[in-house]
């Protein structure tokens, strides 16, 4: 049966909140309000990165405490001097959950004061609706340059 | 009034699918299925750029099988295609686009390098139901003379 006119909006509406959620993420995470970072999880949401999957913590507390900790080694210390850019977003929709793929760049200021790509990665991302808000329920960030 | 939102509502629709085709074409070049990337192209759908031209999914699939390096699964993979900026003009079951692209390779001391910046210039057609590419010129625009 052909979908409802109410479907298809509902469903561009869906993709349209999702684009916005990837783009709240890096948003937030450069600008280093990780209060606000962690709350785009669900309250059982994941964050999975590291080699090996090794970094990884659980919840909007755990998440919090744990990017909060990334200060000055694998963030930098400060807002601006670094910036994620989140692009090419893939997203399969499946009711009131989503699985999406995107690419990462991490940039940072480099020696003599220049944009320096300084690294490259993935998100392999599964959404789900949570108080009719997406949320990350679970989100890996493997690293692709350098090789973790 | 219910049509014209029909109508405005398969514009949304369009714009979307048109975009979603431009992402998996990079996911699936940088993958390397080539047998899903050619399958992004009409029936008689022709790519074109630095490494030839070929017309339909079969021989597009043959002409990257013969010319492209592997990029074997991430971490080992070495290059990823970025596209952005995609302007879209619909017309009907065709349209006309532009999509930017930019090149990241990994380089010596396996750190990110932007290796090359290049844009696609395309004719998209509604095939089966399905945008799929009638005509994608691939240019590259840094550098001049790429090794």
């Amino acid at each position: 049966m052909a979908e409802s006119i109410e479907e298809r909006v509902a469903r561009l509406e869906d993709l349209e909140a999702i684009r916005r959620l990837l783009l709240d993420y890096r948003r937030y995470l450069d600008g280093k309000d990780f209060h606000a970072y962690a709350g785009l999880f669900a309250v059982d949401g994941e964050f999975i990165g590291g080699p090996g999957g090794t970094i990884r913590a659980t919840g909007p507390q755990g998440i919090f405490e744990l990017v909060d900790g990334m200060r000055g080694t694998l963030l930098t210390e400060t807002g601006g001097d670094d910036l994620h850019i989140a692009v090419n977003e893939v997203i399969e929709l499946d009711g009131d959950r989503a699985h999406v793929t995107s690419t990462w760049v991490y940039l940072i200021r480099g020696e003599g004061d220049v944009p320096e790509v300084s690294k490259i990665g993935h998100y392999d991302d599964t959404l789900t609706r949570e108080d009719g808000q997406w949320k990350f329920m679970a989100r890996t960030a493997p690293m692709d340059i350098p090789a973790q | 009034m219910t049509d014209d939102v029909l109508v405005r509502l398969q514009r949304l629709e369009d714009l979307a699918e048109i975009e979603r085709l431009f992402y998996d074409y990079r996911r699936h070049l940088d993958a390397r299925d080539l047998h899903a990337y050619s399958r992004l192209f009409c029936e008689d759908g022709e790519w074109s750029g630095r490494t030839g031209s070929a017309v339909g999914p079969d021989a597009i699939q043959a002409m990257l099988e013969a010319n492209l390096s592997p990029n074997p699964a991430a971490p080992e993979a070495t290059s990823w295609h970025i596209v952005s900026n995609p302007l879209i003009d619909l017309d009907g079951d065709r349209a006309t686009a532009s999509v930017t692209w930019t090149l990241i390779r990994r380089a010596h001391g396996d750190t990110p390098a932007v290796a090359l910046l290049g844009h696609y210039d395309d004719v998209l057609e509604r095939e089966h139901g399905r945008w799929r590419f009638k005509r994608r010129r691939a240019h590259i625009d840094i550098p001049d003379n790429p090794v």
